[in-house]
């Protein structure tokens, strides 16, 4: 796996950042942490060059550090956040997202967060809006898009520690509550390590003061005093405060339009809206797409009164529209390959949850059989469905349940074998493990064939980006004179051949980069689901 | 054959189940010792069998063909012609013959190579031991065991029959899975999209896999006869394929009835990756290489000279 992550990694970096920041981060990336000292060598580029690439790759969130003592010294270790990296691939789905929820004022606060890795309120504003003229009622449309984005967890703030390696915090998250209480038992300290790993996934930043909201006091007496360090904060918060981008939170968002997009297809429209109703109410109590299990409970009473949801969007026989949502709710929980829906009790009409974890699996599951039908047909497809529903079974009871010939079947077990989307068990009869008196059955691991098609995908991206890289230095002359100052002004300058030479190289990098964003899409489901 | 023989194989013929001495001794009013003598010449002859039932004994006249195409066999022929007479349907292999008749396996083979000659009996290949050859009488059609059943035509199995009768299946399914655009769920609603028409959750008019079995009864297309389980066996298929789902019926007692089946509507797949139908993997040329595993930048296969990609940015 890790050659062509590395390899994507070193690509992104190397477009985006240049040459050296490619470097620095591969060494970090193949060699584990390192110090500068050791970092500068193994380099072989100049230090400054090196301490440079180190500045951007942190300011970008790629880069953390950890401050280890060594004897007396204090030693900064640098190590490399892989996936940021990989994440990076994906900023344009951030923005449209950001555009599709909050509109455009928010579409610009997260393409320059984006632009930046992280920065201030400040920043923001003098970026967006440098005139010193701008309208009062924009910047108020602008400062409420901002809170907006906070208040919901897309933009987050960066803590002191955000830079330090997510091992280390956690290290010495353990360490605190170690020491805490020294005489920990183990079934305390299993469940102290839990509850830090849930804590990690996404609620990291709930208690940090945004600085963007005031907080309500209800008490006279020391609220005077709170109200003013608030306040104080608040002041020096515009400027003091840095802030990123929450992935998972977009994640969240994406996961909940392929799930309510899967809806519709397998259902119809209204089966969608109404999904989305569930989906958008239990928003904000999901913390993390790995993390959420099902969704917050919602009610058929409460779906009934919900003044956003527009029942009459639910479409067939509406004799009442309380019968439609009755109708409709029980068709995403009777669904047997995606279990949408389950009834967790009978109150307020019912009282349903969205089962998002196993509607992940099923998803990798569909996306598993779809691509095996599409690269070795259905017949692959279709072994692949019964080994996961059967179980571990030899070849002659596939071929037999799957109504193939034997030899159909072992052509395409082994061609599936040989890219891990399927895997073999040997049962020996006997001690010596000899082949021959030996059975051998195959089955399907779900988790083991996700990360063989996240590889595969690591695989293909890295050569779309190689041959995007490759088709760009081709036309480098090309390329040069069309950016030139008097051709910007005058397209009549470039020959009949340069022109059609232009429009191919924008057609194939379009058609490179278009492939790029679907494969991402890919990784979104199987790795970040 | 003596006149008096070819009564006594009359009478004897007479009863197709086999005629006892009494029988014999009543019908024609014989000498019992004239009898036996009678019968002995005509078993030698081929035209008679002994067969003990229970501990009485029975002669019984062979077919008139048999016994012509059996009569100059000789003893050892006899003996495996019996062996493999007695196995009916299911056949034999030489191996069994040799165990259980104790004859040399090449005297065995020798006689079966006779045997063959003389169109007596003939060899057949089982599905479950291709390897192995059986031998049955030529003028019987082997057993389901051997050919492997409904699916197998020639002990091989018959993959355009298989194909042709899912698809059949397939579309009764899918006649019953959706409510055609005039029925009553869509008259009082204002859609009339075909493609957003559903069944209420209670519907129970889809198609189990007992009405596909009728259905294939019915439809007249069947040269074999198809038993329920053959017929679950397709649906089976259909849905490990993905292309029906299952609903749960409530109140079906037999485990046939357990399940209804659906098509799955639309391309699911292409609805999540965004529009198109192919998945976002087999969009690229790199998702169908089959050289992928040596593809590396710089190798002899590479992504830069890859000659799949030109094709594809030519396109």
């Amino acid at each position: 796996m890790a050659t062509h992550q590395a390899q994507v990694i070193a690509l992104i970096l190397g477009e985006q950042f240049g040459e050296s920041a490619q470097i620095v981060a591969s060494t970090l990336l193949s060699k584990g942490r390192l110090p500068l000292s050791q970092l500068i060598t193994q380099t072989g580029l100049p230090p400054k060059q090196v301490r440079e690439a180190l500045f951007v790759l942190i300011q970008h969130n790629i880069v953390s550090y950890t401050e280890a003592p060594e004897g007396l010294r204090v030693v900064v270790h640098y190590s490399v956040n892989a996936l940021q990296v990989l994440l990076r691939d994906r900023f344009p789905e951030y923005i449209r997202i950001a555009k599709l929820r909050f509109g455009e004022k928010a579409q610009h606060i997260i393409a320059e967060i984006l632009k930046h890795g992280k920065c201030t309120f400040l920043h923001l504003q003098q970026a967006l809006y440098p005139m010193e003229s701008t309208p009062p009622d924009i910047l108020d449309e602008f400062e409420d898009a901002f809170n907006t984005l906070i208040e919901q967890n897309f933009v987050v703030r960066v803590g002191d520690d955000d830079s330090v390696n997510v091992l280390d915090r956690k290290v010495s998250e353990e360490a605190a509550e170690v020491a805490k209480n020294p005489n920990m038992s183990a079934s305390e300290k299993t469940k102290m390590k839990k509850a830090l790993e849930a804590k990690s996934k996404g609620v990291e930043f709930e208690d940090m003061p945004t600085g963007m909201k005031r907080k309500l006091v209800y008490s006279f007496e020391e609220g005077d005093a709170k109200a003013a360090k608030v306040y104080d904060e608040d002041e020096n918060m515009a400027e003091r405060a840095y802030w990123r981008i929450n992935p998972s939170r977009f994640h969240i968002h994406c996961r909940n339009e392929v799930l309510t997009a899967l809806a519709e297809s397998r259902i119809n429209t209204s089966a969608k809206h109404l999904l989305n109703a569930i989906l958008t109410y239990g928003e904000p109590s999901m913390k993390h797409c790995k993390a959420d299990e099902v969704s917050a409970p919602i009610t058929l009473t409460h779906l009934g009164s919900d003044t956003t949801f527009d029942k009459s969007l639910l479409t067939y026989n509406p004799s009442t529209p309380r019968a439609s949502l009755q109708d409709y709710l029980a068709l995403l929980t009777l669904d047997q390959d995606f279990p949408f829906l389950t009834k967790q009790d009978e109150r307020g009409g019912g009282q349903y949850v969205c089962n998002l974890l196993s509607l992940k699996t099923a998803l990798h599951q569909h996306l598993i059989t779809t691509y095996l039908q599409e690269k070795f047909g259905i017949v692959a497809s279709r072994i692949w469905r019964l080994l996961h529903t059967k179980g571990k079974l030899d070849e002659k009871q596939v071929a037999k349940l799957a109504l193939i010939s034997n030899k159909v079947a072992r052509e395409k077990l082994y061609e599936m074998l040989n890219v891990g989307l399927i895997q073999l068990q040997d049962v020996p009869k006997t001690v010596d493990h000899a082949p021959s008196r030996t059975f051998f059955l195959w089955y399907v691991s779900l988790p083991k064939c996700v990360d063989a098609m996240i590889l595969e995908t690591y695989h293909m991206l890295s050569n779309l980006k190689i041959r995007r890289l490759k088709e760009y230095n081709a036309n480098g002359a090309l390329i040069e004179k069309i950016e030139r100052s008097d051709i910007q002004e005058d397209e009549s300058l470039l020959t009949d051949g340069e022109r059609k030479g232009v429009e191919k190289f924008h057609k194939v990098m379009n058609m490179i980069r278009i492939s790029e964003i679907r494969l991402d899409r890919a990784l979104l489901i199987l790795r970040d689901f | 054959m003596t006149p008096a023989e070819e009564q006594l194989l009359a009478v004897i013929r007479s009863h197709p189940k086999g005629a006892n001495e009494e029988t014999l001794t009543t019908e024609l009013d014989w000498e019992k010792a004239e009898i036996v003598n009678l019968v002995n010449s005509l078993s030698e002859q081929g035209f008679v069998d002994f067969v003990t039932v229970g501990k009485q004994l029975f002669f019984k006249a062979r077919d008139i063909n048999e016994a012509n195409k059996t009569r100059d066999l000789s003893q050892n022929e006899k003996i495996v012609y019996n062996f493999i007479k007695s196995e009916k349907s299911k056949g034999i292999w030489s191996k069994d013959i040799k165990s259980k008749s104790g004859l040399h396996i090449q005297v065995v083979t020798d006689c079966i190579k006779t045997l063959e000659k003389y169109r007596l009996i003939k060899s057949v290949k089982s599905v479950k031991n291709p390897t192995r050859k059986l031998y049955m009488l030529f003028d019987l059609t082997p057993s389901e065991e051997i050919t492997g059943g409904a699916w197998y035509t020639d002990q091989e199995l018959d993959v355009a029959f298989i194909e042709g009768l899912t698809d059949m299946v397939f579309k009764f399914i899918g006649n019953r899975s959706y409510p055609k655009p005039t029925s009553s769920y869509a008259s009082n609603g204002d859609e009339t999209d075909a493609a957003q028409l559903i069944y209420p959750p209670d519907h129970t008019g889809y198609a189990t896999t007992k009405d596909v079995h009728a259905f294939l009864k019915k439809s007249g297309v069947l040269k074999v006869d198809l038993g329920i389980m053959d017929v679950q066996m397709l649906v089976d298929r259909l849905w490990y394929d993905g292309k029906v789902t299952r609903i749960r019926k409530l109140g079906g007692d037999e485990v046939i009835e357990v399940w209804m089946y659906r098509t799955v509507r639309g391309q699911s797949v292409g609805a999540i990756s965004g529009g198109g139908g192919g998945v976002w993997w087999t969009d690229t040329p790199c998702g169908k290489c089959a050289v992928a595993q040596f593809c590396k930048s710089g190798g002899p296969v590479s992504p830069e000279g890859c000659v799949y990609f030109s094709k594809w940015l030519e396109f």
